[in-house]
């Protein structure tokens, strides 16, 4: 599977590495192929072979990604897509072949896509996915059902049973060279002398050991699918998918009585590429109203980065996290009050469009220095026990903090003393009444070489607050204003 | 402010009522009682360093509207980041010593006004929440038409909203406009007072207005107070005058 960039003047195309201190081909085009070039020679041989040739360094990495985003892809027909490097992927299609009419259809669909895309592909439908491994590696285009499927891989050659290097020289040595040679073969002295590795794959082809897969994405606990017709372009046209798709995975929800935290709209465009979008929940949600709210929400902050383009022709929602739903019982008279349910709904449908970041609410860390007492806390997090207010009324914080200290001009009339006027924002302040200083040391870990600060609460002739620090350093202290009060 | 052209005739009609009116003293708690139970109060510094006078007799109207429902609603307060860079974070710490509990107060910092806006609305759509919108300072006034959309929709789920601007205010669907400033404290010689304002209702829709009132804000009761008498008798010259010039500014606006 490498992009066919052939040459436009029809030359052959090689791929070459450096492989041992020795560029070495590891990829070739049809034409190179025919003019009796072969992976694994070195370049040196196939320029003397083929003088016209065209040989481009390889770009594993570039590869890799791109085999990546055709996984990415390959996600439209299952959520079960496992990557196996470096030319192949794995996908498990075990309850999705309905959706496609049928196994056959859905291997003929994938193979034509990705052929439309000017791959070249070798695929197969297979029990098992050692024998889909060695059905696509040698006889491409094939749909095996488990009946059938002994005597296909019985004419198929040993070494597309994914086995070491060494266990296949050693089989075709022995003159082992089908399957079906070995497919019956005594285990014990088999295993003795192929290895034990080579077994457990024969079993694996054949379905008698089981065989872990780890998809690229860890696959949803419910989803909900849908193919297009017509490619949908529209934003109404993709809420009306969703809408289905929302109904579609509630129903798969309420059945086990659970709802879903986190979900992900994955829209696969026409063009290939795929746009997710994530949508977190404050509770686990089962009905598709709130849902599609949420989603539209969600779509409607940004079309732009959807970006559509050719349109959509599939969409899947899948729920991601999913957590039992905790049912109360319906409250005939209910109290006016506090409405947690109604409160997490708003919260979900602020951090829909906000983003999680932007909504919350504050929290206090005990500490002393001020600007690191004041936090922000997404609505996930609880908040501390908040402080009693003092006794008298007075506030001894200001109700606004900047972030950084601003600088101002300050005369004091006694060195230790509060300030006598200040000009900030370019305004002077006499100041009327002070109260300080409340001597604040900054924490030796976090800032070893911070001044300790004098804090005071001053109040001008206006009767407006402010809460100002100095800090002294070797010439002259210097005054900051850090906080308004009301 | 700048609107001019008033009908003279309906300015001194304005004027002979509100004289009328001021024979009986009207009390703050009667006044904010009018309007208490307002979809939307609007709230707006009197001068430009009045904005942390006028958040804080915003977020006391607001604990005293959500404490007036059943067990106590959610304070929802939506900013435009802009107002953060500009006049500082809230502080939780002064919040709680305020009389605020956090756990009731639910925060959206937004990149821009319009988003403030629509978060306010969604909020309003909540039962029992109270919500402060805070609308940052700039030339262009909020639209009429975007303070109706927050009455209408405050109106429809009986919730309540708090305009806090620091723009240039025009025409509002508001109930009533408080300009706020800072009042001196009344600690003891150099002693700093609990928290006190110097509240102006500009308009209302429910009464009289180009009233004055010296206050101070109980962090305990959660209720305002009237300012100390001596204090209030040293103010009550300042107080006549600005109340004169206050009422032909409310006037004017209100002819317009």
């Amino acid at each position: 599977m490498r992009i066919s960039a052939a040459p436009p003047d029809g030359r052959p195309l090689v791929i070459y590495d450096k492989i041992r201190n020795a560029f070495t081909l590891t990829a070739l085009d049809r034409r190179a192929s025919a003019s009796g070039l072969q992976i694994g020679m070195a370049l040196a041989d196939a320029r003397a072979i083929q003088s016209d040739l065209v040989a481009r360094a390889a770009e594993p990495a570039a590869d890799a990604k791109l085999m990546d985003e055709i996984a990415a892809w390959c996600e439209r027909f299952t959520p079960v897509v496992v990557m196996d490097p470096p030319h192949g992927l794995i996908l498990d299609v075990t309850g999705c072949t309905h959706l496609f009419g049928g196994a056959a259809a859905l291997l003929g669909e994938a193979q034509r896509r990705i052929k439309a895309e000017g791959f070249s592909v070798r695929a197969a439908i297979a029990p098992t996915p050692g024998a889909a491994w060695a059905l696509s590696r040698a006889a491409g285009g094939r749909c095996v059902v488990q009946d059938e499927l002994k005597e296909t891989l019985a004419g198929l050659p040993v070494a597309t049973l994914r086995l070491l290097p060494q266990s296949a020289a050693l089989l075709r040595r022995l003159g082992l060279k089908t399957i079906g040679q070995i497919i019956d073969a005594p285990r014990q002295p088999f295993a003795a002398r192929a290895g034990q590795h080579a077994m457990l794959r024969l079993d694996q082809a054949l379905g008698r050991a089981p065989e872990a897969l780890t998809p690229r994405r860890p696959p949803p606990p419910l989803f909900a699918l849908r193919r297009l017709v017509e490619p949908v372009l529209a934003m109404e046209a993709v809420l009306i998918v969703t809408e289905a798709l929302c109904a579609d995975l509630c129903a798969q929800l309420s059945e086990r009585g659970s709802g879903a935290r986190l979900l992900q709209l994955s829209l696969f465009g026409v063009d290939n590429r795929v746009r997710t979008v994530q949508l977190g929940l404050s509770r686990a949600e089962s009905n598709p109203v709130i849902m599609l709210r949420l989603l539209r929400e969600r779509l409607g902050v940004s079309p732009e980065t959807l970006d559509a383009e050719f349109g959509f022709d599939a969409a899947r929602l899948d729920a991601v996290e999913i957590t039992p739903v905790i049912l109360r019982p319906t409250d005939l008279a209910p109290k006016p009050g506090r409405d947690s349910e109604a409160e997490a709904r708003l919260i979900d449908r602020l951090t829909a469009r906000l983003g999680p970041v932007r909504v919350g609410r504050f929290a206090l860390t005990l500490v002393y220095a001020p600007e690191r007492a004041n936090g922000w806390a997404t609505v996930e997090t609880k908040t501390g026990e908040p402080p009693a207010p003092m006794q008298d009324g007075v506030m001894r914080r200001p109700l606004r903090l900047f972030a950084r200290a601003q600088i101002v001009e300050a005369i004091a009339s006694m060195p230790d003393g509060p300030p006598m006027r200040f000009r900030w924002r370019r305004v002077l302040h006499d100041v009327i009444r002070a109260e300080g200083p409340e001597r604040i040391t900054p924490d030796w870990l976090r800032a070893p070489n911070g001044r300790p600060r004098d804090y005071y609460r001053v109040e001008d002739r206006d009767g407006r607050r402010y809460w100002l620090y100095r800090e002294d350093h070797e010439e002259a202290p210097r005054w900051y204003l850090h906080g308004l009060f009301a | 402010m700048s609107i001019s052209g008033a009908p003279a005739v309906l300015r001194l009609a304005r004027a002979g009522s509100a004289h009328a009116e001021s024979r009986v003293p009207a009390t703050f708690e009667a006044v904010r009682a009018a309007v208490a139970d307002a979809p939307l109060n609007e709230i707006m510094p009197a001068a430009p360093g009045d904005h942390a006078a006028a958040l804080g007799f915003a977020l006391a109207w607001a604990v005293m509207a959500a404490r007036a429902s059943a067990e106590g609603g959610v304070i929802f307060w939506a900013a435009p980041e802009q107002d953060f860079f500009e006049d500082g974070l809230p502080n939780a710490e002064g919040l709680a010593q305020f009389g605020i509990s956090l756990d009731r107060l639910l925060m959206a910092r937004t990149n821009c006004q319009a988003d403030a806006l629509w978060a306010v609305e969604q909020a309003l759509a909540t039962p029992e929440t109270t919500a402060l919108c805070a609308v940052s300072p700039s030339r262009k006034p909020l639209s009429l038409t975007a303070t109706r959309r927050l009455l209408l929709t405050a109106e429809k789920h009986k919730t309540r909203c708090i305009l806090l601007r620091q723009d240039l205010v025009g025409t509002s669907a508001a109930w009533s406009r408080w300009q706020i400033s800072a009042a001196p404290s009344e600690g003891e010689g150099r002693e700093l007072g609990p928290p006190s304002f110097k509240a102006h209702l500009a308009r209302s829709r429910a009464g009289s207005s180009g009233l004055n009132f010296n206050l101070v804000w109980d962090i305990h009761s959660h209720a305002f107070r009237n300012a100390e008498n001596g204090h209030h008798a040293a103010m009550d010259g300042a107080v006549a005058s600005a109340s004169a010039s206050g009422q032909a500014d409310a006037d004017k606006r209100s002819a317009a």
